[in-house]
């Protein structure tokens, strides 16, 4: 009688520790085929969810740019407010030195040289900043467009693989079979849009674009000051002239 | 006996190095530091305002026209920009903000994020 109780309890014990381990044991390879489209359909699921990733990404990438780029415009747009009011700082106070008629004109002189100079340098400027978002919105489609096409050819060597192993399952090929030459391929298939994903960088372009950005600006600036420099010349030769 | 002697070479040889110290501290600084400052109030950078090359200041308000620029020293100078050059070179600057700002713009459209979330994105298998 004891021994019935004790091979009940022993039995019990292992129905209970083997039921949630069965439970959490993957589909065994001759069930594969049986499932295979229950199977096909989360792995679609999943490639939808890597499209709407990717999708979200892009539109996201976008709406940050914009708004980057607008919070420049106003960052250098104040700047420029500030340049300007303190040139207008500046023509007060040589305005205020000019008691000659002389030195009146050669102030008038001098503030319309700069403008000019100004205006020069605003619109180097702002063609340098056009060149670099340029550069950098064809360089955004480019990556976008190789993401695009990463993403497609991942689906459809996927796809391949799935029409494959249905095709194997209904020819009676041994399901473990089917299953590892599944797994081997959507394997593959993920490397691959990984490494694609990998060369497909911005960083080297946005790099390059900015550097030929900054050039531009420093030659923007640096002729700003000496078209300041020759207009200075002659403004103090009318001062030292008494 | 010959213990007593030699205390006595160390009570020597000790008080011999405590009297050489003592001078050598006397004619260095030691006069400074006990209180004669003339030693170093000799020696001291000219005041505030005073010139280096001996009174050269050239007040930038009263030259106007022949200020050379930036050759003022000392105190007493007029404040940067009063001068003809002061006010060009201050114009010339204007556009160093502007400058600092369009170099400024750099873009952050990485993928890396994305790249890491899809790399963590199971399909199959995994």
């Amino acid at each position: 009688m004891v021994s019935k109780i004790l091979a009940s309890t022993v039995a019990f014990a292992a129905l209970l520790v083997a039921v949630p381990v069965s439970a959490q044991t993957p589909p065994n390879a001759s069930s594969f085929c049986t499932n295979i489209d229950a199977t096909a359909s989360q792995i679609q699921t999943r490639m939808g969810e890597v499209s709407a990733k990717i999708t979200e990404f892009k539109a996201t990438r976008n709406t940050t740019r914009s708004e980057r780029w607008s919070g420049q415009e106003a960052k250098l747009s104040a700047a420029r407010g500030n340049g300007d009011t303190k040139r207008a700082e500046g023509y007060v106070k040589l305005d205020a030195k000019a008691t000659t008629d002389a030195q009146k004109a050669a102030v008038a002189t001098f503030k319309n040289t700069v403008e000019v100079a100004v205006t020069t340098r605003k619109a180097a400027v702002d063609a340098a900043i056009a060149a670099y978002r340029t550069g950098v919105d064809a360089a955004l489609a480019t990556h976008t467009a190789a993401l695009d096409s990463a993403d497609a050819a991942f689906e459809a060597s996927v796809n391949t693989a799935l029409e494959q192993a249905k095709s194997d399952c209904a020819a009676g090929v041994d399901p473990a079979t089917v299953r590892t030459t599944l797994t081997s391929s959507i394997k593959s298939a993920r490397d691959t849009f990984q490494a694609a994903r990998k060369e497909n960088t911005l960083k080297g372009t946005r790099e390059s674009l900015a550097a030929t950005r900054k050039a531009a600006v420093d030659t923007a600036i640096a002729n700003f000051k000496a078209s300041v420099e020759s207009a200075k010349t002659d403004l103090k030769a009318a001062f030292e002239v008494e | 006996m010959m213990k007593g002697f030699s205390s006595g070479i160390v009570i020597i040889a000790v008080a011999v190095l405590a009297a050489f110290g003592g001078w050598w501290y006397w004619t260095q600084d030691g006069m400074v530091l006990l209180g004669d400052e003339t030693a170093t109030t000799g020696t001291t950078t000219p005041a505030t305002g005073e010139s280096a090359s001996g009174g050269t200041s050239s007040p930038g308000g009263a030259t106007d026209g022949s200020q050379t620029g930036g050759t003022s020293s000392g105190g007493g100078t007029a404040p940067a920009g009063s001068g003809v050059d002061g006010i060009v070179a201050d114009i010339e600057n204007s556009g160093s903000a502007e400058a600092s700002q369009a170099n400024s713009e750099n873009g952050t459209e990485s993928a890396t994020q994305l790249n890491s979330s899809l790399n963590n994105q199971t399909i199959y298998g995994q």
